[in-house]
């Protein structure tokens, strides 16, 4: 999942970053190239906002053009799990900052005037309360739960990105799943565990 | 109607990428200068003020209710004390000689 390692032939992330160090352009516009989508689908996830999606992507990696020399790969780090940190980080900030309120394009999206058939509109209320709910859950949770179920990150590098131990990884996602599910439930859209046992 | 939580989480939609995302990120680098072996975690007075702003940081709502509730008690402690209870042991003679207000003094002799 991480694309690091997909390239073959092509320069690695870390000697991109080695020579974006040095001022060079194309290395930061083939890095740009190589992970903004990957990092957009993060950042979306945590916001749940287009717009601030893209910033939070836009951002995240010009702070990479003014300051490359603060990732350093001699840590051990690679150039992913380090940039998921920086972009997770950025978008806690920002739904920090922002006002309380429904997220925009969850609205926007019960919103849309197309017409559609009855099982169409159902499945798009069920995937906007699902993402609401998803929203509602506390940042560390919710991110805890993006990187392991959606970025398909191993426990071991979601800990990392979020600096915590594994356990303590775990211990955030059983929470994270304790309470969507319990939310889920309020809303219809899980089954009671009572009705699918029996 | 979902019976499993990942079987629900897997229909989550996750918008297209926008249309030139990463032109715009190049082009909004290709002016910028770098700032290469600046410390971004270089303890100037601006970052250790920060820190201590963080550090004090609580939510509106909580730190109305601990003013309120600060006040409150103020007002409380305000109305039912005095100097006697203020300053134990201290005696009635005692309090007005601390009470007395010379203004026999003259301004002279003070300056």
């Amino acid at each position: 999942m991480v694309n690091g390692d997909r390239q073959g032939a092509q320069d690695s992330d870390e000697s991109l970053v080695v020579r974006i160090c040095n001022g060079d352009h194309q290395a930061f516009a083939e890095l740009v190239q190589r992970h903004s989508g990957l990092f957009f689908h993060a950042a979306y996830r945590m916001c749940a906002n287009n717009e601030e999606a893209e910033d939070i992507v836009q951002d995240a990696f010009l702070k990479l053009w003014d300051k490359p020399d603060v990732f350093d790969p001699a840590k051990g780090a690679k150039f992913t799990t380090w940039f998921y940190r920086v972009v997770i980080n950025l978008a806690i900030d920002r739904t920090r900052r922002r006002k309380p309120q429904s997220h925009p394009d969850v609205l926007d999206y019960m919103a849309d005037k197309t017409p559609l058939a009855d099982e169409q509109y159902e499945k798009k209320g069920r995937e906007a309360s699902l993402e609401s709910a998803i929203q509602r859950l506390p940042e560390r949770q919710r991110a805890a739960l993006n990187l392991c179920f959606y970025e398909g990150l191993s426990n071991k590098d979601a800990a990392e990105i979020l600096g915590v131990g594994v356990k303590g990884l775990e211990s955030l996602l059983m929470r994270a799943k304790k309470e969507l599910k319990q939310d889920l439930k309020t809303r219809g859209l899980i089954e009671e565990e009572e009705r699918t046992g029996s | 109607m979902f019976s499993d939580l990942d079987q629900i989480l897997k229909m989550r939609k996750t918008p297209d990428v926008p249309e030139g995302l990463s032109a715009r990120i190049v082009a909004a680098a290709a002016h910028r200068s770098q700032n290469l072996g600046l410390d971004d975690d270089a303890y100037g007075l601006a970052a250790f003020w920060t820190d201590i702003q963080s550090m004090f940081k609580i939510p509106a709502p909580a730190f109305a209710f601990g003013v309120f509730v600060l006040f409150m008690l103020g007002m409380v402690v305000g109305s039912s004390a005095d100097l006697i209870n203020v300053l134990p042991g201290i005696t009635q003679d005692q309090l007005a000689g601390f009470m007395f207000i010379d203004d026999g003094f003259v301004v002279g002799e003070w300056v």
